[in-house]
């Protein structure tokens, strides 16, 4: 009798570390499943993405909020302190500004009327949307920021984004109402870039870091501290003549970039009405 | 035999309290506050969450919502669905077997036993990492992740273990 109670004892006990194992064998796999279906870029986990940002972008949004309310808060008693000098600078600055305004107005007239002379295409990108910052996403191996826009603003993947500065990266996975950006200092980031002084063309790589490298350059190509470096516009991803940041160290073969934008701090960025590779061929110049 | 409500509801409350406070955690810090940096300064609080509860409240630890803790992480950081449920499912086979082991000792023993936990989980994670990105990732940035997980991790015990006893879970 004490053994049969014995052996049921033991049973249970197996049943049970077969139960646990069982569920460990399926959490594992479904890991495993997510992660493979991450590498191919599947259309489910595109799905996933963006049912996880239709319940967490409210939340992350709130967050924001009440976040952006206390930055505000320390800002404002910060600022009391440093008010009239800042009033002094900033009037100071408009007053500087103002003869500036004129002079790149007459230009952009100028530079309207030359382009609609010559049937040149228009360079200009429109802004598609102006989207705040909500979460500074990104860990050891990725570099990207989630924003408040999504499809219901007309994102699409692979819009140019931009700030203030210069360029930003490109959206990567699209939610309703959230977007992932991939910023420039990604290691899977790859913008063609010219130098803005001669020309010349290479590629400009993220590195997870707070530089990016320019390679595959061409054998003449030069280039020194100090370069600003823009987008080439080839590729059909970014247009042409986007500021991507400055070249800091240009010896050895090894060409860093300190990116222009404040990838850093970013608070509102512009996402692109862009994609080359959506024109028709042959549109533009027979016109 | 039910539970009467005014006893069931606390207990409910305090049950999932310490996830629910874990979520706060991990959407907390990716708020971009003036100056924040990159993410890879950002505790991993799922990391915390499996390994205090799997050593003390192994029934409030579910596996689903270590899994779901790790998703959502994965999700923030923008990184492959997948892979932090992944390294923390390892991080609760390890308890599953080893519990009694780390249960030994005081909470300074506690903590060094995280260190080094945590250290580890950055090496595993690498690997992982660098396995399905198909290239070797650099290392010092999981470390920096891992330690400081280890360093506010005293912190986080703190903080549950208060609201732990409130309920009294």
């Amino acid at each position: 009798m004490k053994s049969s109670f014995s052996s049921d004892g033991q049973t249970q006990v197996l049943f049970h570390k077969s139960k646990k194992g069982l569920k460990y064998g399926f959490y594992f796999l479904l890991a495993i499943t997510l992660i493979v279906l991450g590498r191919i870029n599947h259309s489910w986990i595109k799905e996933l993405h963006a049912g996880i940002g239709v319940v967490v972008t409210p939340v992350v949004l709130a967050f924001d909020t009440v976040g952006d309310a206390a930055s505000d808060a320390i800002s404002w008693v910060q600022g009391l302190a440093a008010l009239e000098a800042e009033n002094n600078r900033l009037q100071e600055e408009n007053a500087r500004l103002r003869k500036f305004e004129f002079a790149a107005d007459r230009g952009g007239r100028e530079i309207l009327r030359l382009q609609e002379l010559l049937k040149m295409r228009p360079t200009f990108v429109p802004t598609l949307v102006t989207a705040r910052v909500i979460a500074v996403t990104g860990g050891p191996y990725t570099r990207s920021v989630l924003i408040h826009a999504g499809s219901e603003d007309g994102v699409r993947e692979g819009l140019p984004v931009v700030d203030e500065q210069g360029l930003v990266g490109q959206t990567i996975r699209v939610g309703f109402r959230a977007t992932r950006v991939l910023l420039t200092t990604d290691a899977n980031s790859r913008i063609p870039i010219q130098v803005e002084r001669n020309n010349l063309n290479g590629i400009v790589v993220g590195s997870n870091g707070d530089l990016l490298s320019v390679i595959f350059t061409g054998p003449n190509f030069e280039v020194s501290s100090g370069d600003r470096i823009i987008t080439s516009g080839h590729g059909g991803i970014f247009p042409a003549d986007v500021l991507v940041g400055t070249v800091v160290n240009a010896t050895d073969g090894n060409i860093l970039v300190l990116p222009a934008a404040n990838l850093e701090n970013l608070d509102f960025v512009r996402v692109l009405d862009y994609n080359a590779l959506q024109l028709e061929p042959g549109e533009g110049g027979e016109e | 035999m039910s539970v009467p409500f005014q006893r069931g509801l606390p207990r409910f409350i305090g049950k999932i309290s310490p996830g629910i406070f874990t979520i706060f955690l991990i959407l907390f810090a990716r708020v971009p506050f003036e100056d924040s940096d990159a993410g890879m300064y950002i505790p991993i609080f799922s990391l915390a969450f499996t390994y205090y509860f799997r050593l003390h409240y192994p029934r409030s630890g579910r596996l689903w919502f270590i899994f779901l803790l790790g998703l959502l992480e994965d999700y923030l950081s923008g990184g492959y669905l997948g892979l932090t449920p992944l390294v923390l499912l390892m991080v609760a086979a390890i308890f599953e077997r080893q519990r009694k082991v780390f249960l030994q000792g005081t909470f300074l023993t506690e903590i060094i036993i995280f260190t080094f936990f945590s250290l580890a989980f950055s090496v595993v994670y690498w690997s992982v990492a660098s396995f399905v990105e198909t290239e070797f990732l650099r290392i010092w940035p999981f470390f920096v992740q891992g330690f400081i997980t280890a360093l506010i991790y005293p912190i986080y015990v703190f903080m549950v273990g208060r609201i732990s006893k409130r309920f009294s879970i």
